[in-house]
């Protein structure tokens, strides 16, 4: 019987880090370790990703705890920073640089021995030509995404950090570099920041769910999910005959708790969301009303946010 | 394309620096002061200590200190300021080639903005030396160079500090006593230019071309080294 592979040791380990400006905390308490493979930091706006991808750069030390990244600090350590690849979300680049002279640049300061052909290897593994002659200046959002991953990606780096690496692109741009990130993620370790569910879940990665600087839940995607729709559902169902529609839908299968919200509609506490929607029509057929709108109030990503910090 | 990571850093800084606007404007300043030099040339009673005086007081005093600040402070500044100092930052190279860059790029910017201008100005006054003047100049934009780099990375409000150094400083304050005059570059820039010229006397007794060569290397070298400490304790944004 063949003993099974070793596990592939930490790319990054968090221990009870901290961090605070003045008197905000970013990040409050976060350990975590992340293995080779595509990560995904998903959280609200503000919640602390940023940062966090920030601190594992090395480009901000943390207020308290501590950082290890491919098994150092990466603002002391000088290999260490070049092993780190990072996609900001900054939009300024050297704006009046050709991408190809911007993406060698990198190349010379991670030392490549053949910087012309490593930025143009990489300016087209994000489908960028090489010799456009235009100025990064005159680039669409998109188009200045992709020239920061290749910057990112050009030394073959062994960490990618990327921070909200899918904002801008349109929707065929968005397929690629998805393609790009999970093949990125096959030989290194690739950390990204979204605040978009589906996006991770496109990239079939592990997730890190980061909310109000804290890390509210962990695990693959499909756990992540399954933990988003096992929470308590509040829902909003319209009918002509609101004080029925509530009898009837107490009484049907999932439903927690019914309060009547005005003269046209009633709203529903649930655990159970697919079986409440699956018995809703016939509970207000049973009782001869209306079915005009069924609709989730708690669905937003914050809501679920929120849930999970508060489990 | 420049293949070392000094050079592609100079090259890269030097390109975001020399602005069209930046250097017609310091050029301006050349200009005038060459313009002023004519005129002292060609009206004073008294050419030879009126020539030395405005080398010193307009060339050494206001001229190289305020082109050397707008072009230095915005060497590494600029990049700082636009977030884009993480893409020198982030890459496995010393944060002394950083620092050193960002002097290289602010000296090779001024170099011509100034030196051509001063030892025009310097041809045209009676009582000076066109070799003095260039070789103060150009000992005295090492020193700036060095400081104004610092200046831009540790402050968002660089031009506005360092005009204030430069005019309560270096303009006013040390002139007040020997030991004053001690702490400003501009003192060692003149010491170095008048032991060249026919007016000969120093500035200080007790300072000679000599210590205020090594006065303003050593003070470029805090500069420096300053800014390299500043760049590996700084946050990069």
């Amino acid at each position: 019987m063949s003993t099974p592979p070793p596990p592939a040791a930490p790319a990054v380990r968090l221990d009870a880090v901290s961090k605070w400006f003045g008197d905000v905390v970013a990040v409050s308490e976060v350990s975590f370790v992340v293995y080779p493979g595509v990560t995904a930091l998903l959280g609200p706006n503000g919640a602390g990703k940023s940062t966090t991808l920030r601190m594992l750069a090395g480009l901000t030390r943390p207020s308290q705890g501590e950082i290890s990244v491919l098994g150092a600090d990466p603002r002391k350590d000088r290999e260490t920073r070049g092993r780190i690849g990072l996609v900001s979300q900054q939009e300024e680049l050297f704006a009046e640089q050709r991408a190809l002279e911007f993406v060698h640049l990198a190349a010379v300061l991670n030392g490549l021995t053949d910087p012309d052909s490593a930025a143009r290897r990489a300016l087209g593994r994000v489908d960028m030509d090489p010799d456009d002659t235009r100025p990064i200046a005159t680039y669409s959002k998109g188009m200045r995404q992709r020239v920061k991953v290749a910057q990112a990606i050009v030394h073959d780096p062994d960490l990618i950090l990327m921070d909200e690496p899918l904002t801008g692109l349109d929707p065929r741009q968005r397929l690629e570099m998805i393609s790009l990130i999970r093949e990125l993620g096959e030989r290194s370790c690739v950390i990204l920041s979204s605040h978009v569910l589906d996006e991770v879940e496109r990239l079939g990665s592990n997730v890190l769910v980061i909310a109000q600087g804290r890390l509210a839940a962990q695990g693959d995607f499909h756990q992540i999910r399954n933990l988003m729709d096992d929470r308590p559902h509040r829902i909003r169902v319209r009918g002509d005959q609101p004080r029925r529609l509530a009898g009837a839908l107490l009484e049907a299968a999932g439903a927690r708790g019914v309060s009547i919200a005005d003269d046209d509609s009633v709203i529903v506490d649930t655990d159970d969301v697919d079986t409440f929607r699956r018995t809703v029509a016939a509970a207000a057929q049973r009782v001869g009303s209306s079915l005009d709108e069924v609709r989730p109030l708690d669905d937003d990503l914050e809501s679920v946010f929120k849930y999970l910090v508060g489990r | 394309m420049m293949h070392t990571p000094l050079l592609a850093m100079t090259a890269r800084i030097v390109r975001a620096v020399a602005t069209r606007g930046r250097l017609i404007a310091m050029s301006a300043i050349g200009l005038i002061g060459i313009a002023i030099s004519v005129l002292i040339a060609n009206e004073s009673d008294n050419t030879v200590t009126n020539g030395l005086e405005f080398l010193e007081e307009f060339g050494f005093t206001i001229f190289v200190p305020l082109v050397v600040l707008v072009v230095a402070s915005a060497t590494l500044g600029t990049f700082r300021d636009d977030r884009n100092l993480v893409y020198f930052w982030l890459r496995p190279i010393g944060r002394w080639q950083i620092a050193l860059a960002g002097v290289f790029a602010g000296v090779a910017v001024v170099v011509p903005l100034i030196l051509v201008p001063l030892g025009v100005m310097a041809a045209v006054l009676p009582g000076t030396s066109v070799g003095a003047a260039i070789l103060a100049g150009a000992f005295a934009i090492v020193a700036y160079g060095a400081l104004f780099t610092l200046l831009g990375l540790v402050t968002t409000r660089a031009l506005a500090w360092g005009l204030g150094y430069i005019l309560v400083w270096e303009g006013f304050l040390s002139s007040l006593s020997d030991g004053m005059a001690q702490l400003a570059i501009r003192t060692y820039a003149s010491t170095i230019l008048r032991d060249a010229t026919t007016a000969g006397e120093r500035v200080i007794d007790s300072v000679g071309p000599a210590q205020a060569m090594i006065a303003v290397v050593a003070t470029a070298l805090v500069g420096f080294g300053l800014t390299t400490w500043r760049l590996g304790a700084m946050e990069i944004d």
